[in-house]
């Protein structure tokens, strides 16, 4: 393995989701949020404060379901969700550990499998930092109608092109990460 | 001053004889006893107390990413790493399930290429990952043990981290150094990363501190003024780690240089203390890239070992047998033990499944230690006195109680705490009747320790809010004079004994630290014991109220009490409810801690025998070893000594004082056992019997089903007999004890007979006609006639490695069949009696490896990197290693080199490379049994220039074992001990010729007996302090300190002590009395013949003092002087004092002083010193 492919695995595994966690439990061990008292060490921030103190407690921040990797959509304004900062520094992290796809050929099979599975693994990953910071009961509000029609769209439209089990299959990979 | 010979002396005259015992003339012994040492500037232990007391345990918490790894290396002695496998998981937050993030294999530099490539292909088709050592490093290690805050997980780990290391150094102190004349010394900054300049200040409290001259930052360590002016680091976290290991594992490839690796020193190092052959400390050191201060991560290390021997009480244990303890999901298969062979499939499949044994096992381990519910990390879990301390601290008792001491008495509490230091003495093992076959009744104390702790009423002590020291001696005469030793079995009289008595002793039995051998060979030091001896002393001691009550019921004489020190409770901490093991929670403030948990184990005990065990090892360790408990640090330091008296001393390493440190608690409960044990003892004498041998807790009772005596021949003329008491009679004792004594309500016994008295070692069973064979203190047997071995002794048998069959194979039971032949008396005729002997040394001590340090593998591993080469080509720390022992009867007389071998695996046959661990020359080891071939086999070895050892055999071994002789006894005659004294032995009577102070006993002490290092290499760990220098040597000191180095040498004082003397280090001290009038005489003879007008007729001290007057005012007169000497034009001073012109000019100008002589010469010149007129 040549030196910059090394280098960039290393910064991929520091980058990942496991890494920070761990990282921040310990860099974050007995800190409390001297605002409003959030103990989780994963919330909290340099400042001493969680995120959501950070930029205010009302304050609600855009999180795209597809991340950075999937750059032609970046635009896509219906793929916004609004979350709360502590949720969106989560999520933003478990991102992390998602791979861009390596074709551009947005109109191709794989490209549409691809981002059927990152909205997958995003809606089931948004439904569980919601859960694990008990903001659950606004889900219903925080995700745009538009984005479930979409994907049922995306799906339904490309139901004989695509193998809906890999997709799942996929998604349940991404999430659960790799099992031996 | 008093005379420092170690040699023993024996008084001719008998004295009177009051006692039964005391026969024979007296040894004349100096006496060694513990003190308690407080280095300069050290905080003192009770400022200590209040500041933890406020803070409590610092938080940490454990990791949820976890790095399991294992590796499998080569079977020689250099032991490189093959391959290794891991498994990393995490604990994923949001799912709350245990993740799998990665698993796969690691290479090492020492397979070939197609071994490299099978375990790539299985990687491949196993769907697992495969990398090189360095990249594994790299990409998993430091990601995952560093940068994710990970945890590094193994089984034995320092073996482990030494395989996969790129190099290993041995952590030293920071060397003292001389302050420069702006005041400044060199350290490194931890906050530049670099070599800096430290200014010396003195803050207000005067103590000594600095700053970084670059960044203005003061360090975290402690600066101290030693003596010889020098500056010494104190108590930084190098310096705890000193004497341990560092390992640096990570490396880049060079760009420019392709194929070429260099080490990256901005990553971290692991840096590994050992505490003992089962637990070692852990730390990532400090690196040069660490640039923020809260990104540096110490690393969790944790060992499972070292876990699973704290967890379960057991002494040492593999991976199945701790996987089956403590219930792992997965158990090592044991099928494959063809380690260092060729690679197969099979093989990478068990390698694989090994490094899953230890994730189960991680999981088992920490689902047993989740139990204990307590707020510390499990690497912080070194044995079971780490989890009694981890008790201690949940309920509140974050520190040993404070301690005042009452009004009017002089004394400050580092001095109270030497006193208890001073009485401090180990459990009692002694042999009482050797080389004899006798029917025995073996019995043993059930939690002794802490039955004593808590018969004592320690528990309030504890958690008293103060301690106050109050003196009681004329109460305790008056106690002591109305005993009986009846009212021991009132629990009521056991509180009154927590008390510290200053005694006289006269033919006191008490317990004495000595050097007990009568032949002590030049290069021996000292090997102290410690037996219960009648003993005088002209100089008073100090020891436990519970000893003088020992000594009073063996002598029926009350020991002469100068002084009584007691320790009373005032007021009660708050203490918070805990919960044992999650099973039984007790409130402290209303129920005796160590109470509740040795009834716990007796609970646990019926359902899970084993970790029933663990609570034992925690309520043993929590209620004693914790009291003495003391750090060893590197480095010389200057220290204040207490004990008896004050003394001042530098000692070859720090000791620092453990978290819970209060020695007369120590005293208290080690002077209780004996008690305890002396009261077993006169009871089962008061119904006319003896016992065999007692270890500690543990006694043999001479004692059969219907009593009677026993016959022996002592010599040609005398038989003796010894009394044996029937059964019965053992179980009346006993109940006694147990009626009476019992400080536990769970049913319990106090003193029970142990499983050996039983058929198939089953209490529910008959008892066996149990028997012992004694030869020496822990060395016995209990036996079942003829020849059925119950207990054999393990003492110096433990480090010797089992001979093989036939097949190779190690014969397990051979310790059995050892002792066998030894109390059946029958020739030693076993198939592997010719076998060498071998000991099995771990290499965990720098002290160890260092003596290893030049043994080198003859053909080295190209890596690309010399560093990992020369590595590579090395023993590495944590190595096993075979030591082959060498006969007694060597062909020639001279100093043998130790040889060593890699450890033999099982089926593995002769022949093995035997090396010389501190030479280059090839090792020949005679083979020949015959005598004459023998001879010509020696002869022929020396012709090529070989080192020629002759192996010690099992039956030379047999023999040495057979003839070893309890030191601390004398015969029924007061006599020494010979090879077949057998009967019943008593104590040599000892009179006391000095008191020497010393700190914590050498942990080498089993490698040093056993030869494996030399006392010189072990040296740092042991030390005595002597009494200080009387005030004639100290006048004579202070003259030799107004003379010229030159003057010095021509009084033949060595170039060392004239630095000594110079430095101003004022602990230099003349060796003796000889010496010092020796020096005495020489000085004034020198002082008459040079310097005859400074001083008068008188002799000796008033001559000292008149040169010391005159000597002083000259160099008063001379730095008022030699300032302004230059203005002086150099021609004038060369005529003045008759010297060249560079001579001339150092005078003016350098700061070195010149010869008296010169001074003399120029003060003349300018009597009243030196103006800008010339006068």
């Amino acid at each position: 393995m040549s030196t910059s492919k090394s280098s960039k695995r290393v910064r991929e595994l520091q980058d990942s989701f496991s890494v920070r966690a761990s990282r921040r439990s310990y860099q974050n061990r007995g800190k409390v949020c001297t605002s409003c008292g959030q103990s989780d060490p994963l919330l909290i921030l340099e400042d001493g404060l969680c995120a959501n103190c950070t930029v205010g407690h009302h304050h609600e921040e855009e999180h795209h379901l597809l991340g950075w990797h999937f750059r032609a959509r970046r635009q896509d304004k219906e793929l916004v969700v609004p979350v709360s900062p502590n949720a969106h520094r989560l999520l933003s992290d478990l991102q992390a550990d998602h791979r861009a796809p390596s074709f551009d050929d947005s109109g191709s099979r794989d490209f549409l499998e691809s981002q059927c599975l990152e909205l997958l693994a995003a809606l089931a990953e948004l439904w569980a930092v919601l859960e694990y910071l008990h903001e659950k009961p606004d889900l219903v509000q925080s995700i745009p109608v538009l984005v479930l029609i979409q994907l049922v769209g995306l799906i339904l439209m490309n139901l004989d092109r695509l193998n809906l089990s890999k997709v799942l299959a996929r998604t349940k990979e991404i999430y659960y990460a790799k099992q031996f | 001053m008093q005379n420092n010979s170690e040699s023993d002396e024996l008084e001719g005259e008998t004295q009177s004889q009051s006692n039964t015992w005391a026969a024979g003339p007296v040894r004349r012994l100096p006496a060694v006893v513990r003190a308690h040492l407080v280095e300069s500037q050290q905080e003192s232990i009770q400022a200590e107390v209040m500041r933890r007391e406020g803070q409590g345990e610092k938080v940490d918490i454990w990791p949820s990413l976890c790095l399991v790894f294992d590796t499998e290396t080569g079977t020689d002695e250099f032991g490189n790493l093959r391959f290794g496998t891991y498994i990393v998981e995490f604990f994923h937050p949001l799912i709350r399930e245990v993740v799998r993030l990665d698993a796969g294999f690691f290479t090492g530099e020492s397979l070939n290429e197609s071994e490299r490539e099978l375990i790539e292909s299985y990687c491949k088709s196993h769907n697992l990952t495969y990398m090189t050592r360095r990249e594994w490093l790299n990409k998993i290690f430091f990601v995952y043990g560093y940068k994710a805050c990970g945890a590094v997980i193994g089984f034995n780990l320092p073996f482990d981290l030494a395989r996969i290391a790129t190099r290993s150094s041995v952590i030293t102190s920071p060397r003292p150094q001389k302050p420069r004349k702006d005041g400044s010394v060199f350290f490194r900054c931890r906050t530049c990363h670099q070599r800096r300049k430290f200014q010396l200040e003195r803050e207000e409290d005067g103590s000594l501190s600095c700053y970084c001259t670059v960044c203005n930052q003061k360090p975290k360590f402690q600066l101290v003024r030693q003596e010889d002016g020098k500056v010494a680091v104190i108590a930084n976290a190098k310096n705890f780690f000193a004497g341990g290991w560092k390992f640096n594992l990570y490396e880049y490839e060079k760009k420019k240089d392709p194929g070429q690796w260099r080490e990256r020193a901005w990553r971290p190092s692991v840096c590994i203390k050992p505490i003992n052959s089962r637990a070692a400390m852990f730390r990532s050191g400090f690196f040069d890239g660490w640039k923020e201060k809260g990104d540096f991560y110490p690393g969790h290390f944790l060992d499972l070992r070292t876990l699973g021997c704290a967890l379960s009480g057991e002494k040492n244990g593999s991976l199945r047998s701790f996987g089956e303890l403590f219930g792992a999901r997965v158990l090592k298969n044991e099928s494959h033990d063809e380690h260092g062979g060729q690679l197969t499939e099979a093989y990478l499949e068990y390698a694989m499944n090994d490094a899953g044994v230890t994730l189960a096992l991680y999981h088992a381990e920490m689902q047993e230690f989740k139990k204990h519910q307590l707020d510390v990390t499990p690497d912080h879990i070194y044995s079971g006195a780490s989890l009694g301390k981890a008790y201690l601290n949940a309920m509140g008792i974050h520190a040993p109680p404070f301690m005042i001491v009452a009004d009017g008495l002089p004394f400050s509490q580092d001095e109270i705490f030497g006193f208890g230091m001073s009485a401090y003495y180990s459990g009692r093992a002694e042999a009482q009747i050797v080389k004899i076959v006798l029917p025995v009744t073996y019995v043993d104390f059930h939690s002794m320790y802490p039955a004593v702790f808590i018969l004592q009423g320690l528990w309030d002590l504890l958690k008293a809010e103060k301690v106050k020291v109050i003196e009681v001696t004329q109460e305790t005469k008056d106690f002591l004079a109305s005993f009986k030793p009846e009212s021991l079995f009132q629990q009521e009289t056991w509180k009154r004994l927590p008390i510290l008595c200053l005694i006289l002793p006269q033919d006191d039995l008490l317990p004495v630290r000595a050097d007990y051998r009568w032949r002590k060979s030049q290069d021996s030091k000292f090997q102290h014991r410690t037996a219960m001896v009648p003993v005088s002393s002209a100089l008073p001691m100090w020891y436990t109220l519970s000893d003088c009550l020992l000594s009073q019921i063996k002598t029926g004489r009350s020991p002469h009490i100068l002084l009584a020190l007691k320790f009373s409770s005032e007021g009660s901490r708050p203490l918070k409810p805990i919960s044992i093991r999650g099973a039984r929670e007790i409130d402290p403030n209303q129920e005796d801690f160590f109470r509740a948990l040795v009834e716990a184990r007796d609970r646990l005990g019926k359902d899970d025998p084993k970790l029933a065990e663990a609570l034992k090892v925690i309520a043993n360790s929590a209620s004693y070893g914790i009291w003495p408990e003391i750090d060893i640090e590197d480095g010389e330091r200057p220290v204040t000594a207490y004990s008896t008296e004050q003394r001042r001393a530098i000692i070859p390493h720090g000791e620092k004082p453990g978290r819970y440190y209060f020695p007369p608690l120590a005293a208290f409960i080690t002077a209780g056992g004996r008690l305890m044990l002396g009261l077993l003892e006169s009871e089962i004498q008061k119904h006319g019997g003896v016992s065999a041998f007692c270890d500690t807790d543990s006694l043999a009772i001479v004692s059969s089903q219907n009593g009677g005596t026993i016959t022996y021949r002592e010599d040609r003329k005398r038989r003796c007999e010894i009394p044996s008491i029937t059964w019965g009679q053992v179980d009346e004792v006993l109940d006694q004890f147990n009626k009476n004594l019992n400080p536990c309500r769970s049913g319990a016994t106090l003193i029970k007979l142990e499983r050996e008295n039983f058929e198939d070692k089953d209490p529910t069973k008959p008892r066996v006609n149990l028997h012992a064979y004694v030869i020496a203190a822990k060395r016995y047997a209990l036996f079942v006639p003829p020849d059925h071995i119950v207990k054999p002794s393990y003492h110096t048998l433990g480090m010797v490695e089992p001979p093989r069959d036939a097949t190779g194979h190690a014969i397990e039971d051979w310790i059995d069949e050892f002792w066998k032949h030894i109390v059946t008396r029958r020739r030693f005729d076993p198939p592997w009696a010719n076998q060498w002997v071998e000991l099995k040394i771990d290499i965990s001590q720098p002290e160890i490896w260092k003596s290893f340090n030049k043994v080198r593998a003859k053909a080295q591993i190209e890596t690309g990197n010399k560093r990992l080469d020369k590595y590579l080509s090395g023993i590495k720390p944590f190595n096993f290693m075979g030591m082959l022992a060498q006969s007694a009867v060597t062909l020639r007389e001279e100093k043998l080199p130790v040889v060593i071998a890699p450890l033999r695996g099982n089926g593995q046959t002769p022949p093995r490379l035997w090396v010389a661990k501190s030479s280059d020359l090839p090792v020949h080891v005679l083979q020949a049994v015959d005598e004459i071939e023998r001879q010509e086999e020696y002869y022929q070895a020396k012709k090529i220039n070989q080192h020629v050892i002759t192996p010690k055999t099992f039956a030379e071994l047999m023999d040495y074992f057979r003839d070893q002789r309890e030191s601390t006894a004398v015969d029924q005659t007061g006599q020494e001990i010979r090879h077949n004294t057998q009967g019943r032995l008593t104590h040599p009577r000892v009179a006391i010729s000095e008191l020497l102070f010393t700190g914590k006993e050498s942990v080498l002490q089993e490698e040093i007996e056993n030869g494996i290092v030399t006392e010189e290499e072990a040296e740092v760990y042991r030390f005595v302090i002597r009494p200080e220098r009387d005030p004639a040597s100290e006048l004579i000191i202070e003259a030799m300190r107004l003379l010229s180095k030159a003057e010095m040498r021509r009084l033949d004082i060595s170039r060392r002590e004239v630095d000594r003397i110079k430095g101003g280090d004022s602990l230099f001290a003349l060796k003796n009395d000889s010496t010092q009038s020796r020096l005495m005489g020489k000085l004034v003879k020198y002082l008459q013949k040079h310097y005859p007008t400074e001083i008068g007729t008188a002799q000796g001290e008033a001559e000292l003092r008149a040169f010391m007057d005159n000597r002083t005012r000259l160099l008063e007169q001379w730095q008022m002087v030699k300032p302004r000497l230059v203005d002086v034009s150099t021609k004038e001073l060369m005529n003045i004092v008759g010297c060249s012109r560079g001579t001339a000019k150092n005078i003016k100008y350098k700061r070195t002083q010149p010869s008296i002589e010169t001074i003399k010469k120029i003060m003349v010149a300018y009597p009243n010193g030196y103006n800008s007129d010339g006068i």
